[in-house]
């Protein structure tokens, strides 16, 4: 089946099973290496990417239901200015992930704070329920979601005041 | 293994009557919403049993969500995220609840109302909460070769065994969500109803109290492998109680809970029986705890 889509701000054009699903077609189709594949079922939460700026777990999404559709991975995600952001806001925080799951988690942070600047730490333990690696406890996770989305509150307010 | 077998064909129709007419030439199509179901249980590939996929997402009367003043129209393929957006602050607690405990927000914007309540051999989140309340279902589909269109309630879904009761190419459209309101709600997911349905139960209450008495009870749980269970005895047995209940009406009314649920199905297994019994009075004790805060 032929998929066009837009992976990290590139067309991509791919004849593939439309089935593949999308944690396989970017790991192996198409050259991603920040997608750590785990258990394959939507259990580990490690395989986060973004689908039109919402996280989804990319071994639950198909080939066939990603035409049309943005796909953002952390290689491009790292480089933009919400990154930078959530980055600092975990640094604050004192909360470093480890290299395995910073990518899943900064992107489901980003999914948090684009929709809510000042999450509950319901709200953000609910979202991190899925994303199995402990390397963080989580009232570190709290801090730091939380620390971010004042930062990107706070940039939000000085954008609408220019 | 993707080289051994053949790609399915995946058919998009972008309008109801596409649909309808795609699932009167393709009956063993499997219908694909979110897909976050299908995907979680197959491998390597979402569903070996069915070479054509009817994707829903492309209709829109699939996904719109209509909002009234009394009551919520959800399309079958809309996200439970955005059900939780439109509906917010006007879903009852419960339901918002139960939507919640689906998943954290990479499953829930994917996942749809109708896949929660339609996948075929398991009952989740959804079903028992939504029996409690006047819920009704929109079902299209092909009828004596005619296309037709009916109502039913959430509970004619399925049939006493748990599995799906719709007829012939019949496909859900639409949720219709009354609104009503109770100052008692609760929701209850013990175990985990997609890893272990033997085991897991899903309980939910709907109650309305005044400061003496049990006004209106309605509770209702799932057990994934086996069906949903309401039973009106059960409830009849509480409400009109005066509140707080004693002990021994507390006893009483879980042995007759114990007593209907190993009449409904031999399936429950022993740990969904003793949860749900459990529940049960934990429930009534929040009752009672509520009553006398007022």
């Amino acid at each position: 089946m032929k998929i066009q889509f837009t992976l990290n701000g590139r067309q991509e054009v791919l004849h593939i099973s439309s089935d593949v699903p999308l944690l396989q077609l970017l790991t192996e189709y198409s050259g991603i290496s920040s997608i750590r594949p785990g258990c394959d079922r939507g259990r580990c939460g490690n395989c986060v990417v973004l689908v039109n700026d919402l996280p989804l777990l990319s071994c639950l999404v198909p080939a066939f239901d990603i035409r049309g559709r943005q796909i953002v991975t952390f290689e491009r995600f790292s480089q933009t200015r919400d990154f930078t952001e959530i980055q600092k806001g975990f640094t604050q925080a004192d909360a470093l992930p480890c290299s395995f799951c910073f990518a899943s988690k900064s992107m489901l942070t980003h999914g948090i704070i684009s929709g809510n600047t000042s999450p509950q730490p319901e709200e953000i333990l609910q979202a991190f329920s899925l994303n199995a690696c402990t390397c963080l406890e989580p009232s570190r996770i709290v801090q730091g979601v939380q620390q971010a989305g004042t930062l990107r509150g706070r940039r939000r307010r000085h954008g609408r005041r220019k | 293994m993707a080289g051994e077998n053949r790609s399915p064909t995946v058919f998009t129709p972008s309008s109801m009557s596409e649909l309808l007419e795609l699932r009167r030439s393709k009956p063993q199509a499997t219908l694909w919403a979110g897909g976050t179901g299908l995907m979680s249980r197959y491998y390597p590939y979402p569903y070996p049993l069915s070479r054509d996929i009817i994707s829903l997402k492309h209709v829109p009367e699939m996904t719109r969500i209509n909002r009234t003043e009394r009551y919520l129209d959800i399309g079958a393929a809309a996200t439970l995220e955005r059900v939780l957006t439109v509906g917010h602050h006007i879903l009852p607690p419960v339901l918002a609840k139960a939507l919640r405990s689906v998943g954290p927000p990479t499953i829930t914007n994917q996942a749809t109302i109708g896949g929660n309540l339609c996948i075929p051999d398991l009952r989740l989140n959804l079903a028992a909460v939504l029996s409690l309340f006047n819920v009704q279902l929109e079902l299209k589909g092909d009828l004596k070769h005619r296309l037709q269109t009916r109502w039913i309630p959430l509970i004619r879904l399925y049939r006493r065994d748990g599995k799906l009761m719709l007829q012939g190419t019949e496909v859900l459209t639409r949720v219709r969500i009354y609104f009503e309101e109770g100052n008692f709600q609760l929701f209850q997911q013990i175990g985990f109803p997609y890893q272990h349905p033997e085991e897991a139960v899903l309980f939910t209450v709907f109650a309305n109290h005044g400061q003496d008495s049990v006004v209106d009870y309605r509770a209702a749980a799932t057990f994934p492998s086996v069906g949903v269970f309401r039973d009106r005895d059960v409830e009849s047995s509480v409400t009109s109680k005066a509140l707080p209940l004693n002990h021994q009406e507390i006893r009483q009314t879980s042995r007759l809970l114990r007593r209907t649920l190993q009449e409904y199905s031999t399936r429950v297994s022993p740990i969904q029986l003793a949860r749900t019994v459990r529940a049960f009075e934990r429930s009534l004790i929040l009752l009672n705890t509520k009553s006398v805060s007022r």
